[in-house]
């Protein structure tokens, strides 16, 4: 009996994964955006635009670009691993791209498209980090990372207005990185 | 007559297409000689900018607008009021930067914003014509100039694909640049309003 519940759970908890609540998604299937973006890293912040587009077959598709026009990152993630498709020396690095990639993933909540991911009801796993999520009005407004060693490693905080997110940001804990970003309004 | 006149502007198509066409120009064409020479007389110029970015996996494309004000010789303020305020001001050698209401100083950037001051300045003053490290061609049509560059170096290859100039002949005014990245992605800068050699206060240069 424990053990015909315990497949039960399991399988509850695969179907939970392959569809995403509502309440989680930040950029809707299908949906492109550009945002204000500002990184902080260690004292200094770079300011420019995230260009973003999830496709229908779940593909995630980022550009990040200067105030002048010129790319300095664009990456896509698809099949559950990121292909980088053009980086500036200074973002193409291994440990920096490594983490901005992770960090956006974590940002658009993109981690419940991957194979990985496992919804647990209060909690969810994934890429062998516990995330603890928070929801007010049935909305996502906060995911506590946690790593290996039971600390929070990073905060994803999304502040919401009447119909969409007006800003969100990621907060690395002890290490002064952070990424902002705030949709722009369309004229 | 109803069916003959969709006809006879299938015929004209053609000939409306290659009004427009650019033809190849040598580079000493009596066109772009005196284009330098009114470039040269140009003492200030100012104007607005309207940037449109766009991206090969977007529809939307990523507007900013602005001003800019430029005096002889290398003096620059690129202003983007909108969707952010970002500032670039250029005095002879030096360059600030002005992000969001913040001078920033990036560490390790200093490259890129050497190449973006070499391509605005270039550009407005035409002097990116004759600068070797690109690989250039001229082109003209009843309207305009175009100068096409294609950078040599690899540091510059890395940064930028290709650059356009487009000039027109009447009053040899910049009308647009159109800049591809080495992702294939492309941002097009539009000036209009122009005014040239109007006194610009040097205030304008000097500070944020």
């Amino acid at each position: 009996m424990r053990l015909l519940l315990l497949i039960f759970s399991l399988l509850t908890a695969t179907v939970q994964a392959q569809t995403p609540e509502n309440g989680v998604e930040i950029l809707p299937k299908g949906k492109e955006a550009i945002y204000k973006a500002e990184f902080k890293i260690t004292g200094n912040s770079i300011n420019g635009f995230l260009a973003v587009s999830h496709k229908r077959n779940d593909v995630l598709h980022v550009s990040f670009t200067s105030p002048m026009g010129n790319n300095l990152l664009e990456m896509r993630w698809k099949n559950s691993r990121w292909k980088k498709i053009y980086a500036i020396d200074k973002l193409g690095g291994r440990h920096i791209f490594g983490m901005m990639a992770e960090d956006i993933l974590l940002l658009f909540a993109h981690y419940q498209y991957d194979d990985k991911f496992v919804d647990l009801g209060n909690e969810w796993k994934w890429n062998k980090k516990t995330l603890l999520p928070v929801f007010e009005s049935d909305k996502l407004v906060s995911v506590k990372i946690v790593g290996k060693r039971h600390r929070p490693s990073k905060i994803v905080k999304y502040e919401r207005g009447e119909q969409e997110i007006d800003k969100m940001r990621i907060d690395h804990q002890g290490f002064a990185v952070s990424i902002i970003l705030e949709p722009l309004k369309k004229k | 007559m109803s069916r003959t006149l969709p006809l006879f502007l299938l015929i004209l198509f053609p000939f409306f297409l290659s009004a427009q066409e650019w033809k190849t120009l040598s580079a000493d064409d009596s066109n772009l000689t005196e284009l330098k020479s009114a470039l040269a007389k140009m003492e200030s110029i100012k104007g607005d900018i309207k940037q449109e970015k766009g991206f090969s996996f977007l529809t939307e494309k990523l507007i900013s607008e602005g001003v800019f004000l430029y005096q002889k010789e290398s003096k620059l303020r690129w202003e983007f009021k909108e969707p952010i305020e970002y500032i670039i001001l250029i005095n002879e050698n030096s360059m600030r930067l002005k992000e969001e209401g913040e001078e920033k100083k990036y560490k390790g950037m200093n490259q890129i914003l050497r190449q973006v001051k070499e391509i605005i300045l270039g550009c407005i003053d035409g002097s990116i014509m004759t600068n070797s490290n690109y690989k250039t061609a001229f082109f003209a049509n009843e309207s305009g100039i175009r100068i096409q560059l294609q950078p040599k170096a690899k540091n510059l290859k890395e940064f930028i694909q290709q650059i356009e100039v487009e000039f027109s002949i009447e009053g040899s005014m910049l009308h647009k640049v159109t800049l591809t990245d080495p992702s294939g992605d492309m941002t097009d800068i539009r000036f209009s309003n122009i005014v040239v050699n109007e006194k610009i206060d040097a205030a304008a240069f000097a500070d944020f």
